[in-house]
């Protein structure tokens, strides 16, 4: 066949399914991010979302990078009590952000631009937070201390904006509850803590233009508070323990993934200082995906996080350059913290 | 009374102020052993002695007290271990945590005090009293603006007073009030050694130490101790 030159000639390998992904194995796509900007050891990294970014803080602070804590716990409190607490799971104590909007209403609520409603749920005499419904494992004292907790953890939310040089955020879910006065909670109430009124909560499936506004709402919030700051925006490649979209699991699974993917090309495609990591690409791709999940299918693999977590790390090599880092002490195992996984409850009898 | 006070380089202060007390309590006789860090855990039981299992130890107690390096438990009414665990910063603000976390943290910092293996071999030998202080508050310097947290001080104490019997019959002595600021986790700067110069360069600019304390300090702490005692009886 006479070939001449055309656009596609001149392409690197990477843009060449056969070339970049039949002809090689995980570890050598390094090209499979194109990182827009370095983070470096001493660059403040603050990681939100959903169960997916525990994994990202992990490996950044195994590899001597700097994960930012604004709120820790006591001193004297052991690695793994203090994670059953909430803390040294995120950046702070928000509990896991599945959805964008969850995201903009918290933010909404640290930044001061609305108020975090006072409504308190009760188990066996313990105040639970309906907005952290799993951050105390006995609950709290009373609504008054919940409520001051709850305004510590904004407090250190808003603080870690302002320190950050780089947010990571996971986008997990499109799916929500909310009441009727238009607040979002990050599960169903009747759920993980507090009950379910039919008259009172409703479910929401966010749509690409709903998702997309909160992303731009959310940056721009961001953005007033740190104008520095950069935003590092990923799909979380786990796949919904369960829906309330009446459609199969796997359907609504691949639908919410594809919005919430979708709306991050929008917003990063648009603003230089955020960017994508394709840790949903390749968990989901067939090619690679087999072998970083657990054997039932959701969860993903210790040793898939670290595969996909190497790629992050030398991609950012391979464009910025060999960075030296001092590696921490080994941390103990821990449990992720993943309260969507209570939804497999209620899949568990039948 | 013959008390034995065993610990790591705190003693040093309490050394001080028992010097400078001891005419007052003619009925009272106090044997302080230290070695630096930790070291002190480097000692093993062998009978009713404390035997140091390094060289290094030995030579601490040696120079620490007029004793030949092993300590026999059974000479002594009364045991203070001493130092040997940090205690927390300043900065801390008590606040913000709940009270099942703030519980689960005083639970946790006595399980997993460094000293415990020891206070533990300690406890296996003798049954007279064990008391028990953390390493003393850091001072603060003057432009420091330290977390007020006077009603979880007191909560802490408590907490912790009721564990350390629980768990070894071991009595906790707070670190003195009046050597606190008010309020606070921090210890008033008047009680902190303070500027020193180095042993082997005393031209070099000064060190400031906060974390060790003085002669004065040492004479407060060692008088509420000994006035706690008197309590007891």
């Amino acid at each position: 066949m006479n070939v001449t030159p055309n656009p596609y000639s001149s392409l690197p390998a990477s843009a060449f399914w056969k070339l970049s992904v039949t002809n090689r194995n995980l570890q050598e796509q390094v090209d499979i991010w194109n990182p827009k900007y370095p983070i470096k050891p001493n660059t403040p990294v603050v990681t939100y979302g959903s169960c997916f970014a525990q994994h990202i803080g992990r490996a950044l602070k195994a590899r001597g990078y700097s994960w930012l804590e604004t709120e820790v716990s006591p001193f004297g409190m052991r690695a793994q009590t203090a994670r059953s607490f909430g803390y040294s799971v995120f950046s702070s104590r928000s509990g896991n952000i599945y959805t964008p909007t969850y995201l903009r209403q918290w933010t909404e609520w640290a930044l001061g631009k609305n108020s975090a409603p006072d409504i308190c749920w009760y188990d066996k005499g313990r105040a639970i937070d309906p907005f952290r419904p799993r951050i105390e494992p006995h609950g709290f004292e009373d609504k008054e201390e919940m409520l001051r907790c709850r305004e510590m953890s904004l407090e250190a939310f808003r603080e870690s904006i302002r320190r950050a040089g780089v947010l990571v955020f996971t986008l997990g879910l499109t799916e929500r509850w909310l009441d009727k006065a238009g607040f979002e909670y990050p599960m169903c109430p009747g759920t993980a803590a507090g009950e379910f009124d039919p008259e009172m909560h409703f479910f929401d499936n966010l749509d690409y233009a709903e998702t997309t506004r909160a992303l731009n709402d959310v940056t721009a919030m961001f953005r007033a508070e740190n104008p520095e700051l950069k935003i590092l925006l990923t799909v979380s490649p786990v796949p919904l323990t369960a829906t309330a979209s009446q459609a199969h699991v796997m359907a609504a699974t691949v639908r919410s993934k594809s919005i919430l993917r979708a709306a991050a090309d929008s917003v990063v495609a648009n603003d230089e200082m955020v960017d994508y990591f394709p840790s949903y690409e390749i968990f989901s791709s067939p090619v690679f995906g087999r072998g970083l999940f657990e054997p039932n299918w959701r969860s993903v693999s210790a040793d898939g996080v670290r595969q996909v977590m190497d790629l992050f790390f030398r991609a950012q090599v391979s464009k910025f350059g060999e960075v030296e880092v001092n590696l921490p002490e080994e941390d103990d195992l821990y449990d992720l913290i993943c309260e969507e996984e209570i939804l497999d409850f209620f899949g568990a009898e039948r | 009374m013959k008390i034995c006070v065993l610990g790591n380089s705190f003693c040093i202060a309490l050394g001080m102020g028992w010097d400078e007390l001891r005419v007052f309590y003619p009925e009272i006789s106090m044997s302080i052993f230290f070695s630096p860090g930790r070291s002190i855990l480097n000692t093993e039981i062998r009978g009713s002695k404390i035997v140091p299992t390094d060289k290094r130890v030995l030579e601490y107690f040696q120079q620490s007290s007029s004793w030949q390096g092993e300590i026999d438990v059974a000479e002594f009414d009364r045991f203070l271990v001493y130092g040997l665990h940090p205690v927390p910063p300043s900065i801390q603000n008590d606040r913000a945590f709940s009270r099942a976390v703030r519980l689960a943290a005083y639970k946790e910092r006595v399980k997993t005090c460094p000293v415990l293996p020891f206070i533990e071999r300690l406890r296996s030998v003798t049954d007279a009293p064990i008391d028990f202080m953390m390493n003393p508050y850091p001072a603060l310097p003057a432009d420091c603006d330290p977390v007020p947290v006077v009603e979880f001080l007191r909560e802490d104490i408590e907490v912790t007073t009721q564990l350390w019997n629980e768990l070894l019959n071991v009595r906790f002595v707070p670190q003195p009030e009046e050597t606190l600021i008010e309020g606070n986790r921090a210890t008033k700067l008047e009680f902190a050694k303070g500027e020193y110069s180095k042993p082997d360069d005393p031209d070099a600019p000064p060190m400031i130490d906060l974390r060790h304390m003085n002669a004065a300090f040492g004479k407060v702490s060692v008088a509420r101790y000994l006035d706690g005692l008197a309590g007891l009886v």
